[in-house]
């Protein structure tokens, strides 16, 4: 008797299931790539940063794949594996982000035809600011639900939360920014 | 003036909810707070403006394609990783089974070790016609040379003790000075090894009679008097044999 006789499954089953942890993986990322990029760039506000965000937030996800008890919940959890990433990459290049930034406002102002592109480009960083200080559990709820096609109930869903919760803290989010971003209203009129 | 009380409301408003009667009569005829309303409405518009610009980019068409690319390379650096590693288990593993080899040639060896037990004394009774010596039973064995029929010798130089079969993994003991005892003991069964050795020494008991499972210990059911002598326990390096108390006895002459 052989050992494939005795156990007639054994010997790829191992391989068999990699296979299929490889191909349900990348159904994975072809579901969530999107959603991942966006949870990082409403943090980061940088495109390129987003994707390398994204990029590692799946490399994690990849290794830990295996051993995830639910993966029906593989959105959420790398809603928050990404949103975790992207936080920890800010504070990392904050500084240098805004050196970075103010080279590019003063080149950009050098030009009197993109006013209007230095107002968006001001207020996006402004608005970006004011969410970058509101407490976590607000700013994630922020940033969920500012992407494409996400209501309330989309939010709870990926942040295992009740959606009334939701309600909540994105009502606490929009006060808390409309009370920071009051002052920019200000500025703009005065233009 | 009262638009104080109203300001959470006004920014509750802003925010979505809405306003509640007395806030809302307020406001009607108060222009600062109309105002305030309208700014904090505005303020978050632009807000919300940005943050869905940022919510509805498209990625890069290319970054599930780095992805993939990412992940395959790590899955081929853990492979390398792993491949890595094989030599140091594969060293490892040779060097278990050597030193398994030794211990198992080592105690394969031990009771044919002519020289280093030349002045082994015989049991003081014979063995039994078919008694084991290496009798798993027992804590522990006297050997080599028993011999049945040779008279005993006495001296306290001659004894050795092992461990019984299974009981413990051995390494191979530093050969015993002459004066000393060699002796293997199992962790916790030192006092017992040492009561047997005393015993066997002074003749009490006969190696034989413990190992005879019939006969089993009816020579200890009467045991004489027993005036164990004072020894003393060196261990030798309890450190390289985890698992395995190694020492050595130095016993005064028991045989005078």
């Amino acid at each position: 008797m052989t050992p494939h006789d005795a156990f007639p499954l054994a010997p790829d089953r191992a391989l068999r299931l990699d296979r299929a942890l490889e191909r349900e993986f990348e159904d994975r990322v072809a579901d969530s790539s999107t959603l991942v990029f966006r949870v990082a760039l409403g943090v980061l506000r940088h495109r390129e940063e987003a994707e390398d965000v994204a990029q590692e937030a799946f490399l994690r996800a990849h290794r830990g794949f295996g051993s995830l008890r639910d993966r029906q919940r593989f959105r959420a959890w790398m809603v928050r594996v990404a949103f975790r990433l992207a936080l920890d990459r800010q504070r990392g290049a904050r500084r240098r982000r805004r050196h970075e930034e103010a080279s590019r406002m003063a080149a950009v102002r050098q030009v009197a035809s993109v006013e209007d592109v230095v107002a968006r480009r001001e207020i996006q960083e402004r608005v970006g600011e004011a969410v970058d200080a509101l407490p976590e559990k607000l700013r994630i709820v922020t940033v969920l639900a500012a992407i494409q096609g996400h209501g309330l109930s989309e939010v709870a869903e990926l942040l295992d939360l009740p959606e009334g919760t939701v309600k909540s803290r994105l009502h606490l989010a929009k006060k808390a920014l409309a009370g920071r971003l009051r002052c920019l209203v200000g500025d703009i009129g005065k233009r | 003036m009262p638009c104080g009380r109203y300001r959470e409301a006004i920014a509750d408003a802003a925010a979505g909810m809405p306003l509640p009667g007395d806030a809302e009569a307020h406001v009607a005829v108060c222009e600062a707070c109309r105002s305030e309303l309208r700014d904090l409405r505005q303020a978050l518009a632009l807000a919300e403006t940005a943050l869905r610009d940022l919510g509805s980019e498209e990625p890069d068409p290319l970054l599930r394609a780095r992805i993939r690319e990412a992940v395959a390379e790590g899955r081929e650096a853990s492979a390398q990783r792993r491949t890595r590693w094989w030599p140091g288990w594969g060293a490892a593993a040779a060097t278990a089974v050597i030193c398994v080899a030794a211990v198992i040639a080592w105690r394969t060896a031990a009771p044919s070790r002519p020289q280093e037990a030349a002045s082994v004394p015989p049991p003081a009774a014979p063995l039994p016609a078919g008694a084991d010596s290496d009798d798993p039973e027992l804590s522990a064995e006297v050997s080599p040379g028993s011999e049945p029929g040779r008279s005993p010798t006495r001296g306290p130089d001659d004894l050795t003790v092992r461990p019984a079969r299974g009981e413990t993994s051995v390494a191979a003991p530093a050969a015993p000075r002459r004066g000393e005892t060699e002796v293997l003991m199992p962790p916790g069964q030192t006092e017992a090894v040492v009561r047997f050795a005393v015993l066997i020494l002074h003749e009490r008991v006969a190696p034989a009679a413990l190992m005879d499972g019939d006969r089993s210990s009816l020579d200890l059911v009467k045991p004489a008097p027993l005036e164990i002598q004072p020894l003393e326990i060196v261990p030798l390096d309890p450190a390289e044999t985890p698992g395995t108390w190694q020492g050595v006895i130095r016993c005064p002459d028991v045989s005078s």
